[in-house]
């Protein structure tokens, strides 16, 4: 497990960081990604390529995600997979993300009180 | 960070149906040049090849194209991948001056079409923009114009400067210089201004 501490200094991921985090979980090259997330998101998270490349290299850099060692010569495209820090990131976003939707209903339904 | 020559010069037509135009511009007015360079495209000149300080079209078909710049420090190894990523997504590589890099995309598919599609990244693209000119111009503006101009008043006691000849030459490289060097700091302000813009108006 990974230092809290660390987890905390890159949350809250931007929801672009985030998407492409999750689509990570299986090994892809940039365009399988953005036609991933573009799925996801129901077309609604539109990644351009500046962005994307972006987002890849800042995750990098954190040690998320790493490039796929492929053997073969055939290695023009890069592929990327997540690493064991990237899924932490991942765990520790979506309790915080649960938390906020899940305030949000109830102080919804309860019209704001926020006692009992 | 360049535009020496005000406006353009037209080089004229050769035979093969391409034109040189000699033209350069000031990183802080992209979106004008990629109008410009739509225009262009829109009246059946087509940018073919980006030279130093020079464009070269080549005619065809007009067309409505959106024109691009990304601004990226590339080694040679991610070059392929990171223009199969662009072409992947719509954008057709036109060429690059120096760490510019110049997409086009057919504007029929997708009007919305963008390099980046968030403000916190374009703006990360304006912050690598800002690095590298605040590492090509810092050296020149703390070290080596404030040593070029103590020479001129030293230049009573130097044997070499006191040649008038030589002595107007050093004039000329120093103002010439400082020009460059103004012109560089005034750019940094503009992309700090960019920057800042970008940074109050990020929505996550």
């Amino acid at each position: 497990m990974q230092d809290l501490r660390k987890i905390k200094k890159y949350s809250p991921l931007t929801e672009t960081t985030f998407y492409i985090l999750i689509s990570l979980l299986e090994p892809l090259h940039g365009y399988g990604i953005m036609q991933k997330v573009e799925y996801l998101s129901g077309g609604r998270v539109n990644l351009g390529p500046g962005t994307l490349y972006g987002a890849l290299s800042n995750l990098l850099e954190a040690k998320m995600i790493e490039l796929e060692n492929r053997g073969d010569t055939n290695n023009r495209r890069k592929v990327y997979r997540i690493r064991e820090f990237g899924i932490e990131m991942i765990e520790y976003e979506i309790k915080r993300l649960e938390e906020m939707v899940n305030n949000g209903k109830d102080l919804i339904r309860k019209k704001g009180s926020w006692y009992g | 960070m360049e535009k020496i020559l005000s406006g353009r010069r037209d080089l004229g037509m050769d035979s093969t149906g391409t034109k040189r135009v000699v033209r350069t511009f000031w990183a802080w007015q992209e979106e004008k040049e990629e109008k410009w360079l739509a225009g262009m495209s829109k009246e059946g000149w087509h940018l073919e090849r980006i030279g130093f300080f020079n464009y070269t079209f080549r005619e065809g078909p007009p067309a409505d194209y959106a024109y691009r710049f990304d601004f990226k420090v590339l080694s040679n190894k991610d070059i392929d991948d990171y223009k199969d990523t662009f072409a992947d997504a719509g954008w057709e590589y036109v060429g690059c001056f120096g760490s510019w890099y110049y997409f086009r995309a057919e504007i029929s598919r997708d009007p919305e079409m963008e390099l980046y599609s968030d403000n916190r990244s374009k703006m990360e693209k304006y912050k690598r923009l800002l690095i590298f000119l605040v590492i090509i111009t810092g050296p020149t503006m703390s070290w080596a114009l404030p040593n070029l101009y103590m020479r001129i008043t030293d230049m009573a006691s130097d044997s070499v400067l006191h040649n008038p000849v030589i002595f107007s030459f050093y004039i000329a490289f120093v103002i010439i210089l400082t020009i460059i060097e103004l012109l560089a700091v005034y750019g940094i302000i503009r992309i700090a201004m960019i920057i800042n813009r970008l940074r109050k108006d990020i929505r996550e």
